[in-house]
């Protein structure tokens, strides 16, 4: 273990991490980059570097892409990737109040200090973590993800109605494809580009992205082109710590349930914000913060996403189970490098993994450090006039789109989700909703075909206490947000994602 | 389109996707007819009682955009040619290449929504263009379509690392 520790703070896997960071924050912050293909994109790099350089590397490249999602998010309401909508959530109504440096800076630290408590759960709570992951079986996945639906539909302040057709046109969009149990195409109308399904990136550009590009250009060409949504200057240490310290219990809260969802295979740090948002604004003394510019909002969604990434890391290395569509493309990666992820990884080569379980660490250190540092530069993005913004993400998001698989269908994709979006907000349905019934749609339904197959017996069900309990509590939610409704009556909606304004912004 | 047809465009859609679930899957009972047929029928309990069956003033419009003065046509013909720029983009980007279609759409998108052809722009632009090219073809090999000017720089890049 120390020979890994001193391996891991050599100067040339400090240099190894500094690198990984700084790509990964580049690649995160374009729209339409995301984690997966910054790794996918450099794994050729790390061979020409030692194992333990290019692991470093790579997952330097992970942390500071998820960190690197938020930039965009925070300043522009265009999420860089998946895991950062929440982020651009809470992150742009801050900025809009003049606050864009506070909120990188708390994007910095806690996506930093979640990395940090789910580099020590990688440490000590390995073999722990990984027998609960193997504890989860189809029935178990329903639930978890009916649960995380379940949440998200009663954390949107519109209509539950309306936030339950979000979910639903999520999940149609995601059964578009290949049946997962009969291998049927469905819902293809003859194009076989469908058949591997819609492009999760191509969609979540058309959802995000390419509304705000519109939004952006609508407004530089009636004249409001100074973006001017705040100051511009370096985050204030003090300010951003002692918030830090307010907010310890929450940070430690949304750690360790992003390293419970990030053990869980093929759950990834997209969903994960939204739980712990969630989670957040129920037990905070100030919920009606939550969605306006909230403080802590930022720093549950921005710690269980980057913890999210600790978690996954957990059964990749002890099972060589990927957490994420990430993670998957990592395990091909260490493979490629000679390494077989699995329990005799730890026996095998164990200096190697003390090395990379520091070096994780030392990357998430340096998210906090770059995020602090660069914020000045990166809020000077604000200074720049909208109609330059507008026309060069558009250009960004044709290429994202397409970059994904070489496909000029994914363009098409991408221009039809954002139709979409149109339709879904002059109908005030939200777009979230539909974002998280998209992305585990999937999940879903191979789980229940498995669980399904099993047995149809209820006794089954009754008998596998995590289903039950999440079950439980997801009917405890449905009918105390029912309740609690009824009770505000029907003018209680907030301002929240209401609908009203903008037709483009989606901003839920 | 008129703006308050939307929120039926998107029933109609939900409408064909239900359609498409039925024929295509062997069950009535199957996973995709249930989530399509019931994102069909909530979408239709939320929206229809939203819908403004008598035409609403323009101004009661979510981001009215759609005026009648000449100042309001002007910048609506303006957001048309924006989106039409990208959408012509699509259709040329094979036969260009990345590198002119890409140059051609940003110019022309800037000189859109800056109201004037700004020549430090429009070169930064084009500037920009190549240099992501020159990026994503020769440092991350990600292939993007080509066409003479992108050979062109590919030649040019492959002859000068020879040397």
């Amino acid at each position: 273990m120390i020979e890994g520790l001193i391996a891991a703070l050599s100067l040339s896997n400090i240099a190894a991490a500094v690198l990984g960071v700084f790509l990964g924050i580049i690649i995160g912050a374009i729209p339409g980059l995301t984690a997966t293909f910054g790794i996918v994109l450099l794994v050729p790099v790390t061979f020409i570097m030692s194992t333990d350089h290019g692991m470093i590397m790579l997952v330097g490249i992970y942390a500071g892409a998820i960190y690197g999602g938020s930039i965009s998010a925070i300043l522009l309401n265009i999420p860089g990737t998946p895991a950062s909508i929440i982020s651009g959530w809470e992150g742009y109504a801050m900025a809009k109040r003049g606050e864009a440096p506070q909120a990188l800076g708390i994007s910095a630290v806690g996506s930093g200090i979640g990395g940090m408590i789910a580099a020590v759960a990688l440490v000590f709570m390995t073999p722990v973590l990984a027998q609960l992951a193997l504890r989860f079986g189809a029935p178990e996945y329903v639930m978890l993800v009916i649960f995380s639906l379940v949440v998200v539909v009663v954390m949107m302040e519109t209509p539950l109605l309306s936030n339950l057709a979000s979910v639903f046109i999520g999940l149609s969009i995601a059964a578009i494809g290949i049946s997962p149990v009969d291998g049927a195409a469905r819902m293809t109308f003859g194009f076989y580009n469908l058949y591997s399904g819609l492009g999760v990136v191509a969609v979540l550009i058309g959802f995000f992205c390419l509304p705000q590009a519109l939004q952006l250009a609508i407004e530089a060409i009636r004249g409001e082109n100074a973006v001017g949504a705040g100051k511009v200057g370096a985050s204030s240490v003090a300010k951003v710590w002692k918030r830090v310290i307010y907010d310890r219990w929450l940070l430690l809260r949304s750690s360790t349930l992003g390293v419970g969802i990030g053990v869980l295979p093929a759950i990834g740090p997209e969903s994960t914000p939204f739980v712990a948002h969630s989670l957040e604004r129920r037990i905070s003394a100030h919920p009606e913060e939550f969605g306006k510019g909230s403080q802590s909002g930022l720093f549950a969604a921005e710690a269980s996403a980057s913890a999210n990434i600790g978690g996954s890391l957990i059964p990749l290395l002890s099972l060589g189970i990927p957490g994420s569509a990430a993670a998957a493309v990592f395990i091909g990666a260490l493979t490629l490098h000679g390494l077989q992820p699995g329990p005799l990884l730890f026996t095998e080569q164990p200096g190697l993994m003390y090395s990379f379980f520091t070096g994780y660490f030392v990357v998430n250190l340096l998210v906090v450090v770059m995020g602090f540092f660069c914020s000045r530069y990166m809020a000077a993005l604000l200074r720049l006039p909208k109609a330059m913004i507008a026309a060069y993400v558009t250009l960004f998001s044709f290429f994202g789109a397409y970059a994904v698989n070489n496909s000029m269908f994914d363009i098409w994709v991408m221009i039809g989700a954002l139709v979409l979006v149109i339709a879904m907000r002059a109908a005030t349905i939200p777009v979230i909703p539909s974002v998280l019934g998209f992305i585990l749609g999937g999940l879903l339904e191979t789980n229940i075909a498995i669980a399904m197959a099993r047995s149809t017996e209820l006794s089954y069900y009754l008998q596998r206490p995590i289903a039950l309990g999440l079950a439980i509590i997801s009917v405890t939610i449905v009918i105390w947000t029912i309740w609690r409704r009824l009770r505000s009556g029907p003018g209680a909606v907030s301002s929240t994602g209401n609908g009203k304004g903008s037709l483009l912004e989606t901003g839920d | 389109m008129s703006y308050r047809m939307l929120p039926l465009l998107l029933l109609v859609v939900l409408a064909c996707v239900v359609i498409a679930a039925v024929q295509d899957t062997s069950s009535l009972m199957s996973y995709p007819v249930f989530i399509t047929a019931t994102a069909f029928l909530l979408t239709g309990l939320a929206v229809l009682p939203t819908i403004p069956w008598r035409r609403p003033a323009r101004a009661a419009l979510p981001g009215a955009v759609f005026g009648r003065t000449a100042g309001e046509r002007r910048r609506m013909v303006r957001i048309i040619a924006f989106c039409a720029v990208w959408l012509i983009y699509v259709a040329l980007l094979n036969r260009l290449g990345f590198v002119l279609a890409s140059s051609l759409a940003l110019v022309a998108s800037l000189w859109i929504t800056l109201g004037t052809l700004r020549p430090i722009a429009s070169a930064g632009a084009v500037v920009f263009v190549l240099a992501l090219a020159i990026l994503i073809t020769t440092v991350l090999f990600v292939p993007v379509p080509k066409a003479g000017v992108d050979h062109w720089i590919d030649e040019t890049i492959f002859t000068v690392m020879e040397k």
